[in-house]
C-alpha cells in the first residue's frame, strides 16, 4: 500500500497542478468576457459597447460552464486519486484551514479589483470574482501542501529504507564476526582438549601394547577397561561441545526441547523453571520458529543460566519466554532470565552479553543485563521474530 | 511374551556402519528377530506396520526428521509398540517428558551402549516383560537434584531404585545387591512411598520417571 500510495500521490499532484493552471489561464478570458457583457470593460471610441450583449452572454455562460466543468473534474480525480489521505483527520483540518484561506484570498482579490476599477463593478462580476479566486487559491495551496507532504512521506520512507539498510550491514557484520569466533573456538576446542586426550589415548595404547609383550594380560586387560571409558567420555563431552560449536543443539531440536535438555546437564544444586507465556507459548516452543531464531533465543537462556551459575553463584534461575504477535507476519519474542545470586556489582565489563547483545541489536531487537526482582541479576531481550503461523508443530 | 515366538525388532538408524553393527548383532541372537530396518523417518514409516513390531530401536538423528517424531508417530498408529531411543549424547531429559504421555513410557541406551551385545539385547529383553531400561551407565552418573525426595533416599534404596531403573527384574536387583527379593520388593514399598506417586500409576515406571526428573547428569 505505502509504494502505490506515494506513486497516486505524485500523480494526483501532477493532475491538480494541471487544473489550477488551466483554472488560472481562464480566468483572464472569463474576465474580459464579464467585463464586456456588463458594458464595463472596454469601450469603443463612440461610447458604444464592442459587442452585442445577447451573444457576448452566451459565449460568457459556455466558457465560465467549461471552466467551471474542468475544475470539478480536476477536483474530483484528485479527491479519489489521494482519497485517504484527504479523509484522515489531520488532513481534513488542513482542508478546512486551506479552503479558509483561499476564500480570503479570493475575496481580497476581489475587493481589490472593486476598488481599482473606475465605475464600481457589479454584484456578478464580484461573485464571479471570488469563486475563481478562491478555486484558484484552493488549488495553488493544496498543491503546495500536496508537494510538501509527499516529500515528507518519501523524505521518511527514505530514512527508514537507509536504517534498515545500516541495520542489514550491522547484522551481517556481526554474523561473520560471530562466524569467525566460532571457527576460532572450534579449532582451539581440537587442538587443545581434543588433540591433548587423543595424544595421552594414543600413550595408553603403547603401554598396553607393552604390558602384553610383557606377558601382563590382566593387567592389560584393565588399562583397556578404562581406556575404553574415557574415550567414551572424550566422545560424549569433548566432541559434543565441537559439535554444538558449530551448531547448536536448539538448531536441531524446538526451543522446549533444546531448554530441558539445558536443564538436564546443570549442576544438582541448581533449579531451573521454564515458563512460556502469551499466545505464542506453542510457536516458541515448538520448531515452527525459524533455526537462526531458535538458536539466538537459546544462546540467550544459555548465556543468562551460565552467568547466574558462574558470576551470580544462583541456586535458582527463572526463565521466561514470551511472544507477541505485531503486524506484517513478524511476532515479538521475549525472553527473560532471573536469578537469585549475587547480582552485578557496579558497572560489570560485558563480553558474552556484548556478543549477544550485538546479534539481537543486528535484528532489531534489543537485549539487557540488569538487577532482579529475585534478588540476582536479570538477562533480557527482545526480539523481532518470523510468525511462523502456517508451519506445523512438534510439541516436542 | 511365551517362548515359542520371538520378539520382533525394527531398527531405525542413520549411520550405515552402525545399523549394520546392530543388525549383525541381533541376527545373531536367539528369541530376536529383526523385522526391519531403515534410514530414516518416512521409510521406516512404509517398512514398520502397525502390530508387526513389538520393539522399535530409533536412533535420535535420522536422514529426514528424527527419532522423537517418528516413536511418536509409530505408537500414534500403534500404541502397542515399544520404544528404544538410542542417541550419541544424553537425551535423557526428553526421554522422560515423552514418557509423561506416551502410551508406554520410553526405553534409552546411549549409541556406545547399543552397540555392546550384552547390553542391547539385555534392554531388550528387559523391554519385552514390560519394563522400562535407562542405559545403566548414565543411571550411574545420575546425582539427585538438590531438595527433592530422591535427594532424601537412603543410599540403599537410592541404589535398588538405580537398578530398577536400569530395567532390572526384583530378582535380578537382588542377586547384585546380595539380598532376598522379599527384601526388594520391601524397599520398593518404601521407595514409592517416600517419591509420592501418583495413585494407580504403574509405580514401577512411574519411580522410574520420578528418578529421572529428580536427577541430573552434569557431565553428560
Ligand atoms: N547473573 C549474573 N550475576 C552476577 N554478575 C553477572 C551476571 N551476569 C553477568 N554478570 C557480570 O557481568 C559481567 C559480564 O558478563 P558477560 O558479558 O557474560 O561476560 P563473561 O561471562 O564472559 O565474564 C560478568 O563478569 C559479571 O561480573
Ligand atoms: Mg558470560
Amino acid at each position: 500500500m505505502v509504494r502505490d500510495a506515494s506513486l497516486a500521490e505524485r500523480r494526483a499532484v501532477a493532475l491538480i497542478a494541471m487544473a489550477g493552471i488551466v483554472l488560472i489561464a481562464a480566468v483572464p478570458a472569463i474576465l474580459l468576457v464579464l467585463w464586456a457583457i456588463e458594458d464595463f470593460g472596454p469601450v469603443a471610441p463612440g461610447g458604444e459597447p464592442m459587442l452585442a450583449g445577447a451573444e457576448l452572454r452566451r459565449v460568457a455562460y459556455v466558457a465560465l460552464v467549461l471552466v467551471l466543468a474542468v475544475a470539478a473534474a480536476s477536483g474530483l480525480a484528485a479527491a479519489v486519486l489521494v482519497r485517504l489521505h484527504v479523509l484522515a483527520w489531520p488532513l481534513r483540518r488542513q482542508a478546512v484551514l486551506v479552503l479558509g484561506l483561499s476564500l480570503g484570498v479570493g475575496a481580497v482579490r476581489a475587493g481589490a479589483l472593486y476598488l481599482t476599477l473606475p465605475r464600481g463593478a457589479p454584484g456578478p462580476f464580484v461573485a464571479a470574482q471570488v469563486t475563481l479566486g478562491t478555486l484558484e487559491a484552493c488549488f495553488a495551496i493544496s498543491v503546495a501542501l500536496y508537494y510538501v507532504g509527499a516529500r515528507r512521506r518519501i523524505r521518511a520512507e527514505e530514512r527508514r529504507r537507509l536504517v534498515e539498510t545500516q541495520r542489514a550491514e550491522r547484522a551481517r557484520i556481526e554474523a561473520e564476526e560471530e562466524e569467525l569466533r566460532v571457527r576460532r573456538d572450534v579449532s582451539r576446542q581440537l587442538h587443545g582438549g581434543l588433540q591433548q586426550r587423543l595424544v595421552l589415548a594414543i600413550r595408553e595404547v603403547d603401554a598396553i601394547r607393552d604390558e602384553l609383550e610383557h606377558g601382563r594380560p590382566a593387567g592389560a586387560a584393565h588399562s583397556l577397561e578404562a581406556l575404553s571409558e574415557r574415550l567414551d567420555r572424550l566422545r560424549e563431552s569433548e566432541v559434543r561441545a565441537v559439535a554444538h560449536s558449530l551448531y547448536p543443539l536448539a538448531g536441531d531440536f524446538s526451543l522446549s526441547t533444546a531448554l530441558l535438555l539445558l536443564t538436564d546437564r546443570l549442576p544438582p544444586s541448581v533449579r531451573m523453571d521454564v515458563r512460556y507465556e502469551g499466545v505464542a507459548d506453542a510457536v516458541l516452543a515448538g520448531y515452527s520458529l525459524p533455526p537462526a531464531d531458535r538458536v539466538l533465543l537459546f544462546s540467550i537462556v544459555e548465556e543468562g543460566v551460565n552467568n547466574a551459575m558462574l558470576h551470580g553463584r544462583a541456586d535458582a534461575v527463572s526463565v521466561v519466554l514470551r511472544g507477541e504477535p505485531s503486524t506484517e507476519g513478524r511476532s515479538t519474542a521475549h525472553v527473560v532470565v532471573d536469578d537469585d545470586g549475587t547480582g552485578l556489582t557496579g558497572e560489570p565489563t560485558l563480553s558474552g552479553v556484548a556478543r549477544l547483545r550485538a546479534r539481537v541489536r543486528g535484528r532489531g531487537g534489543d537485549l539487557t543485563l540488569g538487577p532482579s526482582a529475585m534478588g540476582g541479576a536479570r538477562l533480557a531481550a527482545r526480539i523481532p521474530v518470523l510468525s511462523p503461523a502456517a508451519e506445523a508443530e512438534d510439541r516436542a | 511374551m511365551s517362548a515359542a515366538r520371538p520378539l520382533r525388532v525394527a531398527v531405525v538408524e542413520d549411520e550405515a556402519m552402525v545399523r549394520g553393527l546392530v543388525l549383525a548383532l541381533l541376527g545373531a541372537q536367539p528369541g530376536i528377530e529383526v523385522v526391519a530396518d531403515a534410514a530414516g523417518q518416512s521409510e521406516a514409516l512404509a517398512a514398520i506396520a502397525p502390530g508387526a513390531v513389538d520393539v522399535a530401536v530409533l536412533d535420535i538423528e535420522l536422514e529426514d526428521g528424527n527419532g522423537l517424531a517418528l516413536g511418536r508417530a509409530l505408537q500414534d498408529r500403534d500404541p502397542r509398540v515399544r520404544i528404544l531411543l538410542v542417541s550419541s549424547h544424553n537425551m535423557l531429559a526428553l526421554v522422560r517428558s515423552i514418557s509423561g504421555s506416551a502410551p508406554s513410557a520410553w526405553s534409552y541406551l546411549s549409541k556406545r551402549s547399543s552397540t555392546q551385545p550384552g547390553r542391547l539385547v539385555q534392554a531388550l529383553t528387559d523391554m519385552a516383560k514390560g519394563r522400562v531400561v535407562i542405559d545403566p551407565a548414565l543411571v550411574r552418573r545420575s546425582v539427585p537434584r538438590t531438595d527433592t525426595p530422591l535427594a532424601a533416599l537412603p543410599v540403599a534404596q537410592f541404589r535398588v531404585l538405580q537398578l530398577v531403573a536400569e530395567g532390572r527384574a526384583n530378582g535380578a536387583v537382588a542377586s547384585e545387591l546380595g539380598i532376598t527379593p522379599k527384601a526388594v520388593e520391601a524397599q520398593l514399598t518404601v521407595i514409592y512411598r517416600l517419591l509420592d506417586l501418583p495413585e494407580g500409576a504403574n509405580h514401577r515406571v512411574a519411580a522410574v520417571l520420578e528418578f529421572l526428573r529428580q536427577s541430573v547428569r552434569p557431565d553428560g
